[in-house]
């Protein structure tokens, strides 16, 4: 499993791309709260790798179902 | 601080964090900080077990690894000193020679460099403005004050001139410190901004 610690330097590197917007606000219980938001070029880069990743996908599954690496 | 608000064990892992995120640019670091500080406080009740905040405190992981992930991958870490670089030591610290603009040029470089952070550049611009030739400028003034001073002595006779002579040896002596911090301080900016191109 992943450490959860990691995915803060991970979604800052997404705000310095410009893919994620975020916002502080007043939490009522402890420190201020980050919220994160994605921006227009974030979501292209989002439906962008989708369209990639459906596309790897079933590549991938054509080639199990078809027996090639069985 | 907000640790009054955190665990025992959550303040005593950020303070980990801290100490091991010192290689991080400051802003990084602080924001990264903010964030794990703010996921501690949502996670772990002040009032929680220490069981309960270890297993949080499980789940974030080492703060070596969060550290390492943060650090900027190699292609954004500052350029090594290059041709600009030199460029921008050698005409902040000659260019004065050049009618004054090369050490304009060498601002430029400066400035457009990505090896320094804006605090050496701002050494770099303000020690000393001109570099050598200012110090040059200020020695040869400060100098033929001194100088003439001297020559009036001369000129009134001998004997006020030894009279005087106290007052003008100290003064050649402030001189002479003027004189030399003038000289030293922009070598020492340049190798300084030498040193932190790395």
């Amino acid at each position: 499993m992943t450490t959860e610690g990691t995915l803060y330097p991970l979604l800052g590197r997404l705000r310095r791309e410009g893919a994620v917007d975020t916002a502080w606000r007043e939490s009522p219980s402890g420190p201020p709260r980050r919220y994160y938001r994605l921006t227009p070029d974030g979501q292209a880069a989002l439906d962008g790798f989708l369209i990639e990743w459906t596309r790897f996908r079933d590549s991938v599954d054509a080639l199990l179902g078809n027996g090639v690496l069985r | 601080m907000t640790t009054d608000t955190l665990h025992p064990l959550a303040a005593e892992y950020l303070e980990r964090l801290r100490r091991a995120g010192r290689s991080l640019p400051s802003g990084r670091r602080r924001e990264l900080l903010a964030e794990i500080e703010g996921h501690l406080s949502e996670a772990i009740d002040p009032s929680a077990s220490d069981a309960e905040a270890l297993t949080v405190i499980d789940k974030l992981g080492q703060p070596e690894e969060i550290i390492a992930a943060e650090m900027p991958p190699r292609d954004e870490l500052p350029e090594r000193r290059g041709i600009r670089e030199w460029g921008a030591i050698i005409l902040l610290l000659f260019g004065g020679f050049i009618f004054v603009v090369g050490w304009f040029a060498g601002l430029v470089l400066l400035w457009s460099s990505r090896a320094w952070t804006t605090r050496d550049k701002w050494i770099g611009t303000l020690v000393i403005p001109g570099g050598l030739a200012t110090s040059l400028i200020v020695g040869l003034v400060v100098g033929g004050s001194v100088t003439k001073k001297m020559c009036k002595g001369f000129a009134g006779g001998i004997q006020r001139c030894t009279n005087v002579g106290g007052p003008n040896t100290s003064s050649t002596v402030l001189g002479i410190v003027v004189f030399s911090v003038l000289v030293l301080a922009p070598i020492a900016s340049s190798i300084y901004l030498a040193r932190r191109a790395v």
